[in-house]
């Protein structure tokens, strides 16, 4: 270990995070790869650790012989303050390499809000921020996650971004950039190349004029670079790569357990989801490979929790033979199962207590929104039967608390729809105090937690305006009006970070400029509410000659060029707009299972989704 | 039912993890190993696991004890070794397995070994510094406890504490090796005792090692 380093780590809390070693990290000798990557979390080591894509990818590159991957986190201030000091600068968690020494750097963009993050990182291990002032094919930065899914915000510091699932793209890449390197080939001539795999933007070999007003007129390919870019999509999830191992932390982390996928996308389309339109077209793992894998997980981590997840577990075509197959091989090793998006009222009394489904800490449950007409609006398929069954169900089984999600600011939104929030609670508070066999002597808790909403890129509300902040807190304080004297707890979310996400969540590569000024300001690890400052952000703006409600509460026209229209991550546009239309009249469309509705997805899978299978999974089971 | 006495040494990244996190490796890979461990009966049973007083983080040991509880007698010690030993993060080693001789709460004292290599490249200079340090009459230091359920600062005076201190050199490094108390009732860890003699001296050493060696019951008998 650098003598630096040993010098600072009995200075910092959590020394934990700073040093790897940890159970199933890979170890390799760099100087027999032909490839190095860093892969860098934007965040603490705790978050970061906890986030399955980095644990899939950093085994999957360490499967080649030829490579080495590599981890990277955010080092919380005090580690920084003391790293500057001694003037040790960011490294990697396994060999204690600086970044300077990685040929690529690759950060997964998971928030907006860690954007300034990736500057920060890049910075403290002496990397220039912008892609233009990096002149080798060394220290390539790249990017992959959701946030690429636009990316123009971030373009000015990223070589190249990876869009969709990374699993077949990644490996592409550094297949392409080994031949490169050897070749002793310019950064230039490997972008080129690059542009050219499947997924991959450059976003360098676009340019982005505008019109007068500040929207875009045109995004325009360079040379012979792709004109749209589409996303890669894994075909199989059977056979693509998934680890047998987890990394396995001394320290505690956020979700520390073991993860199986299930499957990827989503039947349901709920309009104000990205994720739900972002990882379509459907794909599902077969019941017996996620035994497998789970099992195998299990093993080698010691882990005695396994959480099953996907978008909405429910939805998954043989989830109930695979929750009686897991029960038994679980139950017998003492290992609890988790379901996170779980809907109880689809269940069998019997296995919501088998699998004890309602966990200790109460149930939750997300109706985002208070009045039938606004989830129709939205699109989620429940009905308040659907809401009112569920809490039943917990109540029989002794729960005295219950947590409810809603969102704020939703397109088309009136403060009746608001107000029919607490009306929901209130029924279900007369829920649990007729039922007769009620827990004696315990009063119930009824938490409401309301969260403001962002519009995002690749959803039906791509073009409708974030309502205002000033809105946003008449809704909220009307909802506290109105839960006095109630049993409802309401919690509304505060920060004003979720005006900054929603601009660059469907930014342009203006905001370049902004971030990297409110970086020089200091602002980064913005996604804290103790790190971050709004002041700072708004100056940034404001010297930039910037406005962020040009992003965020601006509605556009159908005709506008969005920034990311070269980018095809799915949906199309047409759907898109079918669905926000169908949501002014508050329609719904049915789950994709029920009927395809042609997204757009299936596309960029060779025609092909998940969703509409004819065989039930379940029976291949058994 | 028969309890096992694991003997391991937790060394280089290892040193870092503090004791919560130590019990929580342990115990997944106790799971990993599929040693049958015996569980605690009641609402939340918990695997019976029994850790020496914890080690100051930052320090190293060749000397860490854990007592776990088997259910079923029929594994040998050979093999609860084994099969930890095939289990565990790269920087903790199993040493041995086999039934405990003495009670974990016998333990009275330590034989550390610390070593500092000093900022100006003369090891000898300040071994003589730190045999000077030994020689003053007292080395008073704060020491925080406990009192009820308060922490406090109290003084100490280190001289009472050290036994069969020896000064020496090894290469670049100034070495030395001391016994301390380490029951579970009063301990004096090796930082303390090192930050002493660093601070006596005016030394800021470029890099330190502090090493559990082993550990004592009463009358300077070996703990096994
Ligand atoms: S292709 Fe059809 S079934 Fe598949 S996700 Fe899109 S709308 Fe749903």
């Amino acid at each position: 270990m650098d003598a630096r380093l040993e010098k600072i780590l009995p200075l910092v809390q959590k020394p934990g995070r700073y040093i790897g070693g940890e159970l199933n990290s890979v170890e390799k000798d760099p100087s027999t790869v032909d490839l190095r990557f860093a892969f860098c979390f934007p965040d603490t080591y705790e978050i970061g650790m906890s986030h399955l894509g980095i644990k899939i990818l950093y085994y999957l590159i360490n499967e080649r012989e030829d490579a080495y991957c590599e981890r990277v986190f955010a080092p919380w201030l005090d580690m920084e303050e003391q790293m500057r000091k001694v003037g040790l600068p960011l490294f990697s968690l396994e060999t204690g390499t600086p970044l300077t020494e990685f040929d690529l750097i690759g950060f997964t963009l998971q928030y907006e809000m860690s954007f300034t993050t990736c500057l920060y990182m890049l910075e403290l291990g002496g990397i220039p921020l912008l892609s233009k002032d990096r002149h080798d094919l060394k220290n390539l930065v790249v990017g992959g996650g959701p946030c690429a899914c636009n990316p123009e915000p971030i373009a000015d510091f990223f070589d190249l971004f990876m869009l969709g699932d990374g699993e077949e793209v990644m490996m592409d890449l550094l297949d392409l950039y080994k031949e490169y390197k050897e070749r002793g080939a310019s950064k230039e001539e490997f972008l080129k190349a690059a542009s050219h795999i499947g997924g991959i933007y450059v976003p360098s070999l676009y340019d982005v004029s505008y019109h007068e007003d500040g929207t875009v007129e045109a995004v325009s390919p360079v040379g012979d670079a792709p004109a749209v870019v589409r996303k890669r999509v894994v075909a199989d999830l059977d056979s693509v790569y998934y680890p047998d191992k987890f990394l396995v932390p001394y320290i505690d982390i956020v979700h520390d357990r073991a993860v199986e996928e299930i499957y990827r996308g989503c039947i349901r389309g709920c309009r104000f989801c990205q994720a739900g339109f972002l990882y379509r077209p459907i794909r599902e793992k077969s019941v017996s490979t996620i035994n497998a894998q789970a099992k195998r997980l299990c093993e080698s981590t010691g882990y005695d929790e396994i959480s099953v997840i996907s978008l909405s577990t429910s939805d998954y075509s043989g989830i109930q033979p695979l929750l009686s197959d897991m029960a038994d091989w679980t139950a017998e090793k003492k290992i609890n199962i988790s379901l996170p998006s779980l809907r109880i009222d689809t269940f069998s009394d019997e296995l919501v207590e088998k699998l004890n489904l309602i966990r200790r800490s109460g149930l939750t449950f997300a109706p985002e929104a208070g009045s039938q007409r606004m989830r129709d609006v939205i699109n989620k398929n429940i009905t308040e039967e659907d809401i009112m069954k569920s809490v039943r169900i917990a109540f029989a089984n002794n729960y005295a608390t219950v947590k409810l999600y809603f969102m704020l600011g939703l397109p088309y939104e009136t403060m009746e729809d608001v107000e029919a929030i607490i009306a929901l609670g209130r029924q279900i508070v007369d829920a649990y105090y007729q039922n007769p066999d009620r827990p004696k002597g315990r009063n119930l808790t009824v938490n409401i937690s309301a969260s403001p909403f962002v519009p995002k890129p690749f959803t039906p509300f791509q073009w409708e305006p974030q309502d205002t902040k000033a809105s946003i807190e008449e809704k909220q304080e009307r909802l506290h009006e109105l839960a006095t004297k109630t049993r409802l707890h309401v919690s509304s979310h505060k920060s004003d970070t979720i005006f900054l996400e929603a601009a660059f969540a469907r930014g342009d590569r203006r905001l370049g400029k902004v971030i990297l000024k409110a970086f020089e300001k200091g602002c980064y690890f913005d996604s804290w509410d103790n790190c971050f400052d709004i002041d700072k952000w708004m100056e940034a703006f404001e010297e930039c000659g910037l406005d962020p409600a040009f992003y965020s509460n601006r509605r556009r026209s159908y005709e506008e060029v969005l920034p990311w229209d070269h980018l095809d991550n799915g949906p199309s546009k047409e759907f898109l707009i079918r669905e926000n239309e169908k949501a002014k009249q508050a329609a719904v469309t049915p789950n994709c299972r029920e009927q395809c509705s042609n997204c757009g997805a299936q596309r960029l899978n060779d025609g092909k989704c998940d969703a509409l299978l004819k065989i039930d999974r379940g029976r291949e089971a058994v | 039912m028969r309890d096992v006495r694991i003997r391991f040494a937790k060394t280089g990244k290892a040193k870092y993890i503090s004791h919560l996190d130590l019990t929580r490796c342990f115990a997944r890979a106790i799971f990993r190993a599929q040693i049958p461990l015996w569980f605690t009966e009641g609402f939340n049973p918990r695997p019976y696991m029994n850790f020496t007083s914890p080690l100051t983080l930052g320090a190293e040991s060749r000397a860490e004890a854990l007592d776990i509880r088997l259910e079923d007698e029929s594994m040998t010690d050979e093999e609860v070794a084994a099969r930890l030993g095939a289990v565990m993060p790269p920087d903790i080693h199993i040493l041995s397995a086999a039934p405990p001789v003495y009670k974990m709460n016998q333990i009275e004292e330590s034989r550390y070994r610390v070593e500092v290599e000093p900022s100006n490249g003369d090891p000898e200079a300040l071994a003589e510094a730190f045999r000077q340090v030994s020689e003053q009459e007292h080395l008073i230091v704060e020491k925080s406890g406990k009192r009820g359920k308060r922490k406090v600062m109290k003084q100490i005076d280190l001289k009472e504490y050290i036994k069969d201190l020896s000064v020496s050199t090894e290469g670049e490094r100034t070495v030395m090796e001391v016994t301390l108390p380490s029951s579970s009732q009063f301990g004096v860890n090796p930082r303390l005792f090192l930050d002493k003699f660093l601070s006596e001296t005016g030394e800021e050493p470029v890099r330190i090692r502090m090493m559990r060696e082993a550990m004592y019951i009463a009358d300077g008998i070996l703990f096994e």
